[in-house]
């Protein structure tokens, strides 16, 4: 992973540079207020990702800024730099970065279970998200479900950080606490394996509670706590609701 | 490596709360034999417990149709103490699983199941003494289930808990009831707006044929204390209960789908004329103010019972409603001690 180290100099109202040579503020405030010329040390292609520009806040109060390209740099350092949103700046996809999510999935608040999943924000604040986990209904059922989603989520100068999604996946079910037994019409009694049933699992996802230490911090973890409304068709014909709380964190993994 | 470390211990931490899960249970739903019946789509959880060295197994069935057998009263855990209980969720009820549709809701499918439960019970614990105790809707299906004598050998006693044996009579006189009730409650000044409104509702000739109507004549029974007779004895589930339970959603979700069901064809269910078939020891147990199944019902299946009248038993609970196990389980549980002891 390389770090380049950009100088601004920043002189209001006067720009002229090769167009390598300079980051094109797409910032609103930025292009009408500021232009900055800079001196690069690495000769780099500015981006036409609006994620990838620097805020114009940063030029004009620091008079003096440092880029960080970013397709090389860590999400650590972005964030000390930016007041942009994490979700913006610091996604998987535009700084190389891995977010993977560990969570607690407790099915009905107490049926522990958990979820291991994948976030790329692939548009603004919107993201897709791909997760497999399991959770365990005691003497009621085991479920193990794989899904994939959409997800919006914003997150505040101070970290806070809410996220609403929608998904939908497979889930598998078995029969918990005991043996299953199958009889035949003249009484003959045998235990049957419990290869399970599969079911359709829409959800919904309100993440309240979530919090990005990006914003304030140097380490590149958010932590979430979100309610989840997922239903399990067919169940008897229907479809079953059933609430779930997950309670965890994504880690940004450099690459 | 920093960030392996970090991975590693949210792994750990997210694993140990995932395997702890049984510490979480309320005591109430732990021990026992836990197992489930899988018969034509339906996946039926069965819970043993109790004194199986007893050798005496009382096979309990759950009212509704589509409640659940799991909320184990008071009187019940006492009977433990001396013989074992087989509870059980009957397809597309409580937290039965599975996807039974609902083709198969019929009261020769509910039959066919509680026979093999039956076998699987024999089975498992070597032939014990079988009693069936049904209770509500359980009466109906106790009823249906030995009205065949094929299945009657396997079956020591029977035991009816304010059965619907007779659904159809029952639901009539259940409505002479309200009826009645709520001209006291006009007479007495209590209420008087709702219970002219209701008056009027059931003056329109009321077909118990969907879940709406169905839950307003149950609201109506269980304000006029016709479910519980003392109120104070009313089960309060906390939602506690429901967290650290094997209880779902499913109860409520069964239970409606279950009362929605035609197949039953509950307006017409009437195994009166069949009870004669019935020959094994029996036990009918009434609440002298039931106001859902009335208490005309007791005499009904005592009389149409084909037992021998020296082994058919009939009492009145003079506190009770619709569950005499619930208000007066003191003398409950003694009816039924002296009834199995004398029978296994």
């Amino acid at each position: 992973m390389r770090k380049l180290n950009i100088l601004f100099l920043l002189t209001a109202g006067i720009f002229s540079a090769r167009a390598e040579d300079f980051v094109a503020l797409k910032n609103e405030n930025a292009t009408k207020a500021n232009v900055a010329k800079i001196t690069l040390s690495e000769k780099f292609e500015p981006s036409e990702n609006p994620a990838e520009t620097v805020e114009s806040q940063d030029i004009v109060s620091n008079g003096t800024a440092e880029v960080i390209h970013p397709e090389t740099t860590a999400p650590t350092v972005q964030a000390e730099k930016t007041n942009g949103s994490p979700d913006n700046d610091a996604d998987g996809k535009n700084k190389k970065t891995l977010p993977i999510n560990i969570s607690y999935f407790g099915e009905t608040l107490v049926h522990p279970g958990m979820e291991i999943g994948y976030e790329n924000n692939f548009f603004r604040s919107f993201f897709y998200t791909a997760s497999i986990g399991v959770y365990f209904h005691q003497r009621n059922h085991t479920g193990l479900f794989l899904s994939g989603g959409l997800n919006w989520r914003h997150t505040f100068s101070f970290g806070y950080s809410p996220e609403f999604g929608i998904a939908l996946g497979y889930l598998h079910t078995w029969e918990a606490g005991g043996p299953t037994y199958i009889v035949d019409k003249d009484g003959k009694v045998s235990q049957k394996t419990k290869w399970g049933r599969p079911h359709v699992m829409p959800s919904i996802k309100l993440g309240l509670l979530g919090w990005d230490l990006r914003k304030k911090t140097n380490i590149p973890l958010r932590i979430n706590a979100d309610v989840i409304v997922f239903g399990r068709y067919p169940f008897n014909n229907l479809m079953l609701p059933h609430f779930a709380l997950k309670i965890g964190a994504t880690y940004y993994f450099a690459l | 490596m920093k960030q392996g470390k970090v991975v590693i211990i949210l792994f750990a931490i997210t694993l140990f709360l995932s395997s702890c899960g049984d510490f979480l249970l309320n005591d109430e739903f732990k021990g026992g034999d836990w197992f489930y019946l899988e018969n034509a789509g339906a996946i039926m959880p069965v819970w043993v417990k109790g004194n199986k060295s007893s050798n005496t197994f009382v096979i309990f069935l759950h009212g509704g149709p589509g409640d659940t057998a799991m909320t184990v009263e008071p009187a019940f855990k006492t009977l433990e103490k001396d013989y074992a209980f087989v509870y059980y969720d009957q397809r597309g009820s409580g937290i039965a699983q599975g996807n039974a549709k609902p083709e198969s809701f019929t009261i020769e499918q509910f039959v066919e199941d509680l026979l093999k439960l039956v076998h699987l019970i024999r089975h498992k614990y070597n032939n014990p003494t079988l009693f069936l105790m049904g209770h509500s809707w359980g009466g109906a299906l106790g009823t249906a289930y030995l009205v065949d004598a094929q299945n009657q050998q396997y079956i020591s006693g029977w035991i009816e808990i304010d059965g619907a044996s007779n659904f159809k009579v029952g639901l009539e006189r259940s409505v002479d009831w309200v009826t009645n009730k709520a001209k006291e409650k006009i007479e007495a000044g209590e209420d008087v707006k709702h219970w002219k409104k209701e008056l009027g509702w059931y003056g329109k000739s009321v077909v118990f044929d969907n879940y709406k109507v169905i839950s307003r004549h149950v609201s109506n029974v269980d304000k006029l204390n016709g479910y519980v007779f003392d109120p104070s004895k009313k089960p309060h589930y906390g939602i506690s209960d429901y967290l650290n339970s094997p209880l779902s959603l499913s109860v409520y979700l069964n239970s409606f789908n279950m009362l929605s069901n035609h197949n039953l064809n509950l307006n017409e269910f009437n195994l009166t004329p069949e009870m004669h078939k019935i020959t094994v020891p029996s036990l009918v147990l009434w609440g002298n103010h039931d106001g859902i199944l009335p208490v005309e019902l007791a005499y009904n299946s005592y009389n149409n019972l084909g037992t021998h009248t020296n082994d058919k038993y009939l009492n009145i609970f003079e506190y009770s409603a619709h569950s005499p196990q619930l208000e007066e389980p003191e003398l409950f549980v003694e009816k039924v001690k002296e009834f199995v002891e004398k029978y296994k």
